[in-house]
């Protein structure tokens, strides 16, 4: 992939898959890794820091013999989700803008 | 590399964090290993990295986070802390002071023996006046026209000597204000510049 994602951005994609439904470490990793290239180790200082500023908790469930952290959006994570969102918006829209994407489309 | 290594290396690599924030890495990552799934004797490294760059990321993520939350203090309690520093730096410094007690009472010293110099000019002044006032209306007194001229004369000069030195005085006084109030505004122009740089 060309484009980086940088520390919000990461963060911002971890809330809205948690939003949906409740994961765990490995599914949630799966499907960012899905979309965008991150490695596998990424996500758990991200999982970790949105955990200690209380975007997200954590419950554990008990799956073969072992513990299944999974994690959950709190309110405040939807609402910083809900700000992630309308940033990306505009920054979608501006380098749209830069990029002549819209020009394109309306060519076709 | 197999698990067990893997997060022995981990916890080892952890060895300066909190234990709180390692045991939770170690557990994240020990179930995180079950959930790959691997058959026995795969390398664990192939997916997840080697344990210290896993420990890096770890590491990096959290001196970030303690760095922000340090910055967002010092800007808070920036004033304060400064103003406690000076006070503690001012008390606690076994040279600084005394010096600065005897600085203070040099220039104290100074400032009385000036002062006095004036007051003395001026007294000095006031006397004359005084004196020579009471000589004049004395010189009425005296016999003869010659020596009444005399007398006169005599004590107007010192009236006259009264006078310039007065006049000396407050010339002195004015003098010394001025200087004063300049080494002042100097100083007080020399911070606010020094401020303006900083700033």
């Amino acid at each position: 992939m060309t484009y980086q994602l940088t520390a919000p951005l990461l963060d911002a994609c971890v809330l809205g898959v948690v939003e949906k439904e409740d994961v765990y470490g490995y599914t949630l990793t799966q499907r960012v890794m899905d979309v965008v290239d991150i490695s596998e180790s990424t996500l758990y200082p991200v999982l970790r820091r949105l955990q200690k500023s209380g975007l997200l908790e954590t419950y554990d469930v008990p799956y073969q013999g072992r513990n299944r952290r999974y994690y959950r959006i709190t309110p405040p994570g939807r609402e910083q989700l809900g700000f992630f969102r309308s940033e990306w918006i505009t920054y979608k829209d501006n380098i749209d803008l830069l990029l002549g994407v819209n020009k394109l489309l309306t060519a076709n | 590399m197999d698990k067990q290594t893997f997060l022995q290396e981990l916890d080892y690599r952890l060895r300066h964090m909190p234990e709180e924030d390692k045991l939770d890495a170690i557990e994240y990552y020990s179930e995180y290993i079950d959930d790959l799934n691997l058959p026995p004797d795969s390398d664990i490294c192939i997916h997840l990295g080697s344990p210290k760059e896993v420990a890096r990321q770890i590491i990096a993520d959290t001196t970030e986070r303690r760095i922000d939350e340090q910055q967002e203090k010092q800007t808070t309690k920036g004033f304060g802390k400064i103003l406690w520093l000076t006070i503690l730096g001012i008390f606690a410094s076994p040279i600084a002071l005394p010096l600065a007690i005897a600085a203070i009472a040099i220039i104290f010293a100074g400032l009385i023996t000036v002062g006095s110099v004036v007051f003395a000019f001026g007294v000095s002044g006031i006397a004359c006046i005084i004196s020579g006032a009471a000589v004049s209306v004395a010189s009425f007194t005296a016999a003869g026209i010659g020596s009444k001229l005399a007398i006169l004369g005599s004590g107007l000069f010192v009236i006259g000597l009264g006078i310039m030195f007065i006049l000396l005085t407050a010339a002195m006084a004015r003098g010394i204000v001025s200087l004063i109030s300049s080494i002042i505004k100097k100083r007080i122009m020399k911070n606010k510049s020094r401020k303006a740089q900083v700033a």
